[in-house]
Order: C-alpha cells, then sequence, then structure tokens
C-alpha cells in the first residue's frame, strides 16, 4: 500500500473539504475516521461531522453552544498530558456524528407522549390532561379537553407538565389549541392570556406508582426542587380563538431531559353558571426533532449532563443470517463476508456500479 | 500561470486555440471547449487585451501541470456538457440525450483507475474547470458513500495503521455506521436473487388479421338510443386474464379463478 490513491495527502485541504462534504450519510464520515488515523485526524479537526450536522438540520446552528461550551453532553474530561483542544474536537465530533444520524430526519409534530401533571382539574377524568393529547375536540360524542378548576381571581395560572417522547430533543415550535365550550350558551372560548413553557429535567428520576401518579395528573404543585429548567420561554399572547396556536420559540431548543411544562397565565372566561373563571385547552402539541430509537441518552447526574448511547435491535442482521448459510451475528462475521464479496466482485476500476455486470455467486 | 517570453502574438478570433502540455504535447480545441477552463480563459483574455495584433497564428497556451493524458480526458468531457447557446430541445430529445452523457458518464468511470482520477481532479481544479472538478469530485466521493472501510481502503490504497483492538472499539462506539453497510450489501444482492417478470405493453396495433374474437358473453348490436352506434363501444381482455395475487393462495382458493 503506498498510498497512492490518498487523496487527502495529494488532493489538499480545500479540495479533500469539498469532496467529503458531498457525503450526505454521517455514516460514511465515521467509516472514514475508521480507515486510517490521518483520515479520523482530517474529519475531526476539520469539523466535517459538525458542518453535515448543520446541513441536515440548519436549526441546530443554535444549539451548537450546548455542545461545545456548556459540555452538557458527552461531557470532556481531559486527561493528564491529555490535549484538551483534541478531546473537545473528538467529542464534538462523536456528538454530532450521532445527532446528523439519530435526530429524526423529518421533523415530528407530536413529540409528547404522556402527560405527567395538572396544576388542577376540574370533573376528572372526564376533563383531564389527557384529552389534550387528542386533536379532536371531540371523541365520539364526547368532547375532549382539560378544565382547570374555577377560580375567582382572573390572575391565577395554571401549570400542564408533559414528558417528550425521547430524553432528548430539539424543540421548535409549540402549539397550543384553547377550548371552546361548544355546548355552553355563547359559545365561551377558555384560553389563558398568555403561555410561556419552560423546558428542563427531572432531579430526580421519575418513577411513580399508578396511584401517586393518577393524584399528579389531577391536582399537583411541583415544589422548585424537582424539576431544572434549561429553558424558559418569552410569553406567548393567546388569541381568545378556537384554534391550534403555533408558538414557534425565537430559536430551536435542546431539551435534555425531556419534560415540558406549559404555563397558563391569566383567565379570561367566566363560566356563566357559577361565575368563577376557567381555563381549559383542547390540544398541546410539540413540534421538533427528538432523538429516535435505538439512539438515546444516559442522564448523569442531576448537572444535566448526559451522554449518547446506542441500542442496537439489529433487524438488519437477521437478513443477513437468512442470506449467508451460517449465522452471521458476529460483526467480524459481517466483515468477512464483505471482505469475501468483494474479492468475488474484484476491484480497482472506478466505474460506479462495479455489481452491474456480475452477479454474485454465493 | 502567463509566461510571456514564450508567447507569440494572440489573434482575436480564432475558433481554436492551442493548449501545450508538461510533456510537450500540443492540443487544438475549440474556444468553446478551451473557456470553460478559466484559467485558460483568464490566460486568453489577459493576452487579448495586450497591443499586438497578428494574422493566421494562435496562442500555445501553457499548462505544465497537465500531462496530455489527463487533458485528453478533460477536453473529452467538456466536450460533452450540454453547450449553453445550445436550441432548447423537446422532451423526447433532451431524454434521449441525457441518457447518452449517463452512459458515456460511466463508460468514462468505468477504467479509471484511484491515481487517475485524482490526476483529473488536480487537473481541473488547476484548469479552474468547475463542471469537470465536480464530476470527477462526485465520482471520488462514491468511492467512499456507501462503502466498506476494506473497499475504502484497497481503493484508495491506505494503509491501516489502527491497532486491531482500537479498530474493534471504534466500531463498537459507532456500531449504527458499520450495520449499515453489511444490510446495503444484502439489499444490492437481493435485487440479482430476486426473479421478476415485466409485463411489455406493446400499445396499439392496427390491421392485425384475423381479428380477435369477441366472447360470447359481450353484447352486441344496436345501441338502443342511437342505432348509428354498434355494440361494443369499447372493449378490453375479459377472459385468460393474469392478474397479481399473493403467492400463497389464489383469489378464490380454487384451482382456477374468474
Amino acid at each position: 500500500m503506498d498510498n497512492r490513491g490518498d487523496f487527502i495527502q495529494r488532493l489538499g485541504l480545500d479540495i479533500s473539504i469539498n469532496i467529503l462534504n458531498l457525503l450526505d450519510d454521517p455514516s460514511d464520515l465515521v467509516r472514514a475516521c475508521a480507515v486510517s488515523r490521518s483520515w479520523s485526524r482530517f474529519v475531526i479537526e476539520n469539523s466535517l461531522c459538525k458542518q453535515l450536522c448543520l446541513k441536515l438540520f440548519p436549526e441546530l446552528s443554535s444549539v451548537t453552544h450546548v455542545i461545545e461550551v456548556e459540555n452538557l453532553i458527552e461531557p470532556v474530561k481531559v486527561s493528564a498530558g491529555g490535549s484538551p483542544e483534541w478531546e473537545r474536537l473528538k467529542r464534538d465530533n462523536r456528538v454530532y456524528a450521532f445527532f446528523a444520524r439519530g435526530l429524526t430526519p423529518l421533523i415530528k409534530k407530536d413529540c409528547i407522549i404522556e402527560p405527567i401533571s395538572a396544576s388542577s382539574t376540574d370533573n376528572y377524568p372526564d376533563e383531564s390532561i389527557r384529552n389534550t393529547l387528542e386533536p379532536e375536540d371531540g371523541i365520539e360524542f364526547r368532547a375532549s379537553y382539560w378544565s382547570s378548576k374555577g377560580k375567582s381571581d382572573p390572575n391565577v395560572p395554571e401549570i400542564l407538565t408533559y414528558k417528550l417522547v425521547a430524553q432528548l430533543c430539539v424543540v421548535t415550535e409549540i402549539q397550543v389549541q384553547p377550548f371552546q365550550a361548544y355546548f355552553q350558551y355563547g359559545f365561551p372560548i377558555y384560553s389563558s392570556k398568555a403561555v410561556r413553557f419552560r423546558l428542563g429535567y427531572s432531579r430526580h428520576p421519575l418513577e411513580l406508582d399508578d396511584h401517586i401518579r393518577e393524584d399528579m395528573l389531577i391536582h399537583h404543585r411541583w415544589s422548585d426542587n424537582d424539576f431544572i429548567w434549561t429553558y424558559t420561554s418569552p410569553e406567548f399572547p393567546v388569541a381568545q380563538e378556537n384554534e391550534l396556536q403555533k408558538f414557534k420559540l425565537p430559536e430551536a431548543v435542546l431539551c435534555i431531559g425531556g419534560i415540558l411544562q406549559v404555563e397558563l397565565l391569566g383567565r379570561v372566561q367566566r363560566q356563566e353558571m357559577d361565575g368563577l373563571y376557567y381555563i381549559c385547552v383542547s390540544h398541546v402539541q410539540v413540534v421538533g426533532r427528538p432523538l429516535s430509537s435505538p439512539f438515546d441518552i444516559d442522564m448523569l447526574d442531576s448537572s444535566g449532563k448526559c451522554t449518547l448511547k446506542y441500542n442496537p435491535k439489529t433487524p438488519c442482521c437477521q437478513s443477513v443470517a437468512q442470506l449467508l448459510e451460517g449465522e452471521a451475528d458476529t460483526p467480524s462475521r459481517l466483515r468477512t463476508f464483505t471482505t469475501r464479496l468483494l474479492q468475488l466482485l474484484g476491484n480497482g476500476p472506478v466505474g460506479n456500479n462495479e455489481l452491474d455486470e456480475e452477479p454474485p455467486v454465493l | 500561470m502567463s509566461n510571456t517570453s514564450e508567447n507569440p502574438n494572440p489573434s482575436s478570433s480564432s475558433a481554436k486555440m492551442t493548449l501545450k502540455t508538461s510533456d510537450n504535447e500540443l492540443f487544438e480545441v475549440e474556444e468553446a471547449v478551451a473557456m470553460k477552463f478559466c484559467t485558460v480563459k483568464q490566460y486568453f483574455e489577459d493576452e487579448k487585451d495586450s497591443d499586438v495584433a497578428a494574422r493566421g497564428s494562435t496562442t500555445v497556451i501553457p499548462l505544465p501541470n497537465v500531462h496530455s493524458a489527463v487533458l485528453t480526458m478533460l477536453i473529452s468531457y467538456g466536450k460533452k456538457l450540454p453547450q449553453s447557446n445550445a436550441v432548447a430541445d423537446n422532451h423526447e430529445e433532451e431524454e434521449t440525450k441525457k441518457k447518452e452523457r449517463k452512459k458515456y458518464e460511466q463508460g468514462l468511470l468505468k477504467n479509471l483507475m484511484p491515481g487517475e482520477l485524482l490526476d483529473l481532479i488536480s487537473a481541473a481544479n488547476y484548469l479552474d474547470f468547475k463542471e469537470g472538478l465536480e464530476f470527477f469530485n462526485q465520482a471520488l466521493a462514491d468511492h467512499i458513500q456507501n462503502k466498506s472501510v476494506e473497499y475504502v481502503r484497497k481503493f484508495f490504497g491506505i494503509k491501516n495503521d489502527y491497532e486491531p483492538h482500537e479498530e474493534e472499539k471504534y466500531r463498537e462506539e459507532y456500531a449504527w455506521a458499520f450495520e449499515g453497510i453489511e444490510c446495503w450489501l444484502i439489499g444490492e444482492l437481493k435485487q440479482f436473487m430476486a426473479k421478476t417478470k415485466t409485463l411489455d405493453i406493446a400499445g396499439t396495433l392496427l390491421g392485425i388479421k384475423p381479428a380477435l374474437i369477441v366472447a360470447s358473453f359481450s353484447v352486441r348490436g344496436l345501441n338502443s338510443l342511437d342505432s348509428n352506434i354498434l355494440k361494443p363501444e369499447m372493449i378490453a381482455p375479459g377472459e385468460n386474464i393474469l392478474a397479481a395475487w399473493i403467492n400463497a393462495i389464489g383469489p378464490t382458493g380454487l384451482d382456477s379463478n374468474t
């Protein structure tokens, strides 16, 4: 091997970067790092995984500081004698590669997986927070909405807490639809005056038995200690309209921990029957990119730092086993298979579809 | 990169230009093609600005960084590019031209060794030949895209300087990047191993003799509203029809189906 074809050495910085930037799949860049040490150094030093990640998901540009500056994901520990700069670059490479592959390629509109609690609920379970996950106003013949308890003071806020579909999620927009009571005279709309959102993580793992869980859905006030909010949005005014109102966050936000709180500020609508102010919400939706399984994170401690992990489920490898006669469940088997295949097909000429002419016989 | 000592008189409007390669070969190239090499274009324009006028002689533009074998290919590729002043073709002509170009491009890349590909990229960059650079860059990237590490090492002639345990650890850490490649190969193989049948639709055929027989259960005779129209107004095959069904069982479960 004389490195005659090593384009990184021969063609210089700019062209080599242009060539590698033509690759759309982060797996290609990761495999390029495995080719040799010099290739790995080239990819890492020139932040190619970051460039690809930002190309795929431009909104992540507002999130890079969380990775690089705040050191929250795969936090770098500098070993004695190691170069901190290099360790950071290696870490960035890993995080951006995982993000490029693990974040959902299409923006998801339903990033909430389940409700955690409501600060108050009228007529549980008919008007439970669970209903806010249903986009329809009515299910069968029953209206689907959450209602707070009535208050005479219109300034009493309400808080809805939800769990997101993944522990790591890039959130771009949150949508809320107030509820219009179509069965009441005058069709009142029980919106709030304004809404504010918080994203963060739970200080302690949220493992609750069913009994406690139900209580929280009905009526729960969190203490300041329970959650750590890494992001608080500005206050958005809510229109008193029966519409799915879209509240676009000023910048995409990375939620590590997967907890969302919707703060409904200020009541506007009195119920004629009892003269009390209520807030009712028909639907809540979170728009963003979650880290989709088999990718996930492990929260390291209550500081909000986490590491990325990958839990392979191997559905692909099963088809390999079917095609080959033996079992191909270990990675090294797959490698020998690949090498054998390449030998069969021959190698050297540059033609693109080398599989074109010679159907391999196995 | 102009070499004024070697500069004979430029001409103002010759249709061909002469390029001299590093191994002293001369290439006569049409201006339209040569102008795609922006370095040449720049050189030519610089020369035009000078005062010397000449008739019947052409400038020889030196390309000391480009070998003749490489220039041959680049010129050949440049010629095949769609000309900017060409008349717009109709859709069919465009499709044929596209197919031809694709075939030509595949042929060009087919027997190209990696070292030659690098020479082409290097030269295209020197000549500032944007379309050529784009094309050959992509051709090179195609040898990394979706290819296994072994393939890349072999193709580019890269020595693996990782310790086995280092490499193993890396592959485990990024298992998701290495799984796909084997599956992609399986996918390609499956295409060959799958048996497929294609139906060729011949279209409308006129003048078939004898004419096909209308089935006994088809209506014939006069249209009840307008006796000038004879039935059948429209007709399609109705017996011995081949339709799709799953392998396990036919549509009715009988040995034969309607």
